[in-house]
């Protein structure tokens, strides 16, 4: 029952962040010197064009009400045309989103998968081999730039080894998988595309490796500690003395309340994902999008930018939300308390 | 009272600097920490002296020899040439200054308007908190970066935006990290006391909090130098921040890639410093964190 | 006399750290009789919870070293036998009772969830996953389980047991946690209890509940317990026989009883003196503090705070002597049979 409550709690909140978060950005990207409308047809426009574009952009009335416009325009999936690419954004991001999307959750099942595990392992037997052996790897993830290590996986593996492709989503002739959630991986397994498949796979591997090091890195560390200081609890040596065995107690018991932490900077971890994506697409031409917001910045295209970061910021959003909902479940105590 | 004063003031120095030794001696034990330390140290060194050290000074601004053009890397050329022929080694060296000073003054700007905003809400609380908060956890529900990237876009690359727009994405988590501190201090007893003897609410704050929630902040300052050099490295990448030619290390390894795999040393050197300095930074901070037995992050 | 279902034997226990060998517990000579409820009393520090831990074998090894002697349980020595075979005995031959109960139980799982693993798959070394969770999914396995735990949890008082299971840690009083983890205790069926102090952390008036709990429990079943805290006044209502120990020595030894009529070693004499009575105005410590496990004295560790020590007291290591019958004492200022 309570936990219903702290639900719709975490969901009441969700809304209002969502509408600072546009505000925000709003207010932000109207900051900029100079005026849109003439950016927009280039310095010799003459002054009646200007004019006559800053009022069908709704440029000359107050702010509130720009404000509006803008809300509504979003509503209707109209976020203004794109410099770059000349349609409106809102095509440009309900195109591009799913690679990233893809690319996102396949590097951070791979920082949880490797991660856990790791961590778990490194915890309990510390200070032995593994355990020196996982803290030098977390510690060269943490400090490696992910856009170079990027480079040297292309360079290795696709310049030097020729195993894996160097750049795309898939390969150049095989067609994409039908689009039903728009993740590749996932459409060629539900059509069993086997050859779609592997080669998104193969595709796919590179970047997301590059964009993992670094949350692993972070979720073994952060594992570890945890595991470090729970082991010697009262409640460990309780179970421990009365029979319960060791690594029933480890995987279990010691991990679920070890992995609270790193619960908490999970959403940090997706975040830095995002954020990096920018780079590692760039690197690897994937089409998404971090590389059509990195774009835009460089090219200032507004619309593209201010497009980009509603992307970012929203799915943000739903992720901690999503590990607002796991928190309930690892740490009983919020649920009730 | 003059004589209290002199013999508290003499207890406190005496103690600030007996754990100031006892840090020092506790730092000395860890050998990584040490380590970290030195490689970090000598690659400031490095880059603050470049203009006396490095072989090649005048290739880190606008000097050309295309006939040195993408030569590998030799003794004459440690780090081989680019493109223009410029001495990627002394690029490296001038670049350095610019990446490291982004790393070292993105988090002491952040820190200092993060704690700033932080002790204060947290030891005065009420309205003036609340509303500090939430306007910290509106700048936290934005991934991180892409603030900095608004910010560039809006404003233009440059290396000066890059340290404003990224101190702009960091203040936050100071603020957070320094209110929950002063939250869980300002229980403390030593508090109540300073509060009764009639201390001002400014001076309870900065002599009794302050000192206390220090070592974290310290810990995290560290650790962010290294993340910070990493995202002024990434955003050099995309071009968003110094413009060529000056050299700026993530820049380098970008315009390095149109000439790879066969010319690898313009795009890999400058990475293995980049990694060499975060690297080392992190190691002096897990030595920090280790000292001071704090869960920072 | 039966053969003791506990017994150790010079036991000698030592920590490494960065300062030394820090040496914990020295040669120590301890028997526990079936049936028989024995309580150890010492101070914080003197080493209780260490022959808990590693009668147990759950010392972390390093630090910890056992340096000498044996443990003989059941005339088996505890200290040959492999993990596995520890692992049988645990829980299903001895068990402990934890200190603080709020602190002893899982806080991100209900009380059901542990119990129930831990009556599961009591004893195992190693449990596979698919073993596991094969066990979890059969139904009649679990439901038996369940009913042995609602019966158990009966038997230590706690009423709505269906409801109590439910619950999280945090949300059970101190007295209710620890009769649920004397529950889980007795759920293997052990033949001897460890009780690392476990009225310490609770109220008074729940303490005696729990004492008198253990003691029907202990009697009920015909089991022998070995009963540690630092409260003599416990020790009386519920042990027969009685050790005193002092930094990592035993110091006496004797009935109950006896040794609170005519408490022989200056130390216990300390303690009892200590104990305020409401017929008395004043009472006295004993001055000084526990020695450095590092660097002990040469000879009796209560050397320094003793008020009747000699001089030989200082350079040579008293050794225990039957004063009265079975009543012994490790003291320089005794003689067998004085």
């Amino acid at each position: 029952m309570r936990f219903r409550d702290y639900l719709l709690r975490r969901l009441l909140l969700f809304i209002p962040s969502l509408f600072c978060v546009m505000v925000f950005i709003f207010l932000l990207v109207r900051m900029l010197p100079g005026d849109p409308a003439r950016l927009a047809l280039g310095p010799d426009a003459p002054m009646s064009q200007i004019i006559a574009l800053r009022h069908s952009l709704g440029l000359d009335k107050s702010t509130h009400i720009q404000f509006l416009i803008f809300l509504e325009n979003l509503i209707h999936g109209k976020m203004g045309l794109s410099l770059l690419t000349n349609r409106d954004v809102y095509q440009d991001i309900t195109q591009f989103y799913p690679a990233s999307l893809e690319l996102a959750l396949i590097s951070m099942s791979i920082a949880i998968v490797i991660g856990i595990p790791l961590g778990i392992v490194s915890g309990i037997k510390q200070n032995k081999w593994i355990d020196h052996l996982s803290r030098m790897v977390s510690l060269f993830g943490v400090s490696i730039p992910r856009f170079w290590l990027a480079i040297m996986l292309v360079l290795i593996f696709s310049f030097y080894m020729k195993i894996i492709p160097i750049s795309g989503r898939i390969g150049s002739g095989i067609p994409p998988p039908a689009h039903i959630t728009g993740l590749y991986l996932m459409d060629s397994l539900i059509t069993l595309n086997i050859p779609a498949f592997v080669s998104s796979l193969k595709h796919i591997i590179l970047p997301a490796i590059s964009l993992s090091v670094s949350p692993l890195a972070q979720i073994v560390r952060l594992l570890r500690a945890g595991i470090i200081e729970h082991k010697g609890a009262p409640h460990v040596m309780m179970m421990k003395a009365n029979g319960m065995p060791e690594n029933l107690i480890n995987r279990k018991y010691l991990f679920k309340i070890s992995f609270i932490p790193v619960l908490s900077i999970i959403g940090l971890l997706f975040a830095s994902i995002i954020a990096m994506s920018f780079v590692v697409e760039t690197v690897f031409s994937w089409p998404g999008i971090g590389r059509y917001g990195s774009n835009a910045v460089l090219y200032a295209d507004f619309n593209a930018i201010v497009g980009v970061t509603i992307a970012a910021g929203v799915t943000f959003i739903i992720v901690n939300f999503v590990v607002d909902m796991f928190y309930g479940y690892f740490d009983p105590r919020i649920k009730y308390g | 009272m003059d004589r209290i004063n002199y013999i508290t003031k003499s207890i406190s120095c005496r103690a600030y600097l007996e754990s100031f030794f006892r840090g020092v001696y506790v730092l000395r034990k860890n050998t990584l920490a040490l380590v970290g330390s030195g490689i970090f140290l000598s690659l400031l060194l490095m880059c603050i002296f470049a203009p006396w050290l490095a072989p090649y000074p005048r290739d880190a601004g606008d000097a050309i020899h295309l006939s040195q053009s993408f030569k590998s890397p030799s003794v004459s050329h440690i780090c081989g040439t680019d493109q223009m022929g410029r001495d990627i080694f002394s690029r490296i060296m001038f670049g350095g200054r610019n990446t490291l000073l982004a790393g070292l003054i993105i988090p002491l700007v952040g820190a200092s308007i993060g704690c700033t905003l932080g002790l204060i809400a947290g030891y005065i609380g009420r309205r003036i908190g609340s509303i500090i908060m939430r306007i910290t956890d509106i700048f936290l529900s934005i991934p991180p970066l892409i603030i900095a990237f608004l910010v560039i876009g809006v404003f233009g690359p440059s290396l000066k935006n890059i340290i404003i727009a990224l101190s702009i994405d960091w203040w936050p988590w100071y603020t957070r990290l320094m209110h929950g501190e002063v939250i869980s201090l300002r229980e403390e007893t030593f508090v109540e006391a300073s509060q009764l003897l009639g201390a001002k609410s400014t001076r309870t704050m900065f002599s009794e909090i302050l000192p206390n929630a220090i070592p974290p902040i310290i810990v995290k300052i560290t650790l962010d130098i290294g993340y910070a050099i990493l995202n002024a490295a990434a955003l050099g990448f995309l071009g968003l921040g110094i413009l060529p030619p000056a050299p700026e290390w993530g820049l380098m390894v970008s315009q390095g890639r149109l000439y790879l795999p066969r010319i690898w040393w313009i795009t890999t050197l400058p990475g293995v410093f980049i990694f060499s300095a975060v690297f080392s930074i992190n190691l002096i901070g897990d030595g920090l964190r280790d000292l001071f037995d704090v869960e920072v992050m | 006399m039966t053969s003791p279902i506990l017994s150790t034997k010079n036991l000698t226990v030592s920590f490494d750290t960065f300062e030394g060998e820090a040496k914990v517990i020295d040669h120590i000579n301890l028997d526990v009789g079936k049936k028989e409820t024995v309580g150890l009393v010492g101070e914080t520090g003197c080493g209780k919870t260490v022959t808990l831990k590693t009668i147990l074998g759950i010392l972390p090894i390093p630090p910890g070293k056992v340096t000498d002697g044996q443990i003989l349980f059941r005339d088996k020595n505890l200290l040959t036998l492999s993990t596995k075979e520890l692992c049988k005995l645990r829980g299903r031959e001895i068990s402990l009772i934890p200190q603080d109960p709020l602190v002893s139980l899982n806080p991100v799982f209900t009380v059901k969830d542990q119990f129930l693993d831990l009556i599961m798959r009591q004893g195992e070394e190693h449990v596979s996953r698919i073993n596991y969770y094969r066990e979890k999914l059969n139904k009649k396995q679990t439901q038996r389980a369940f009913e042995k735990i609602i019966a158990m949890l009966q038997r230590v008082q706690i009423p709505d047991s269906k409801r109590v299971l439910e619950y999280y840690p945090y949300q059970l009083s101190g007295g209710m946690a620890q009769r649920i983890l004397i529950a889980i205790s007795l759920i293997g069926s052990p033949q001897l209890l460890l009780a690392d102090e476990p009225t310490t952390a609770l109220d008074v008036t729940v303490q005696k509940q729990i004492i008198a709990l253990l003691k029907k429990i202990a009697e009920d079943s015909n089991l022998s317990m070995l009963y540690i805290t630092h409260n003599l006044g416990v020790t009386r209502k519920i042990a027969q026989r009685i050790y005193i120990m002092y930094a990592g020595q035993i110091v006496e030894m004797g009935k109950v009883d006896e040794v609170f009529n005519e408490p022989l070693h200056p130390y216990t004499l300390g303690l009892i003196n200590a104990l305020p009575k409401i017929t008395r105005e004043k009472f006295d410590g004993i001055n000084g503090t526990i020695p450095d496990y590092i660097h002990p004295p040469k000879g009796c560790r209560f050397y320094p705070r003793c008020p009747s020590a000699k001089d030989s007291c200082k350079s040579q290591k008293p050794v225990m002597i039957e004063v009265k019958e079975n009543h012994f004492v490790a003291c320089r200022l005794f003689r067998k049979g004085r």
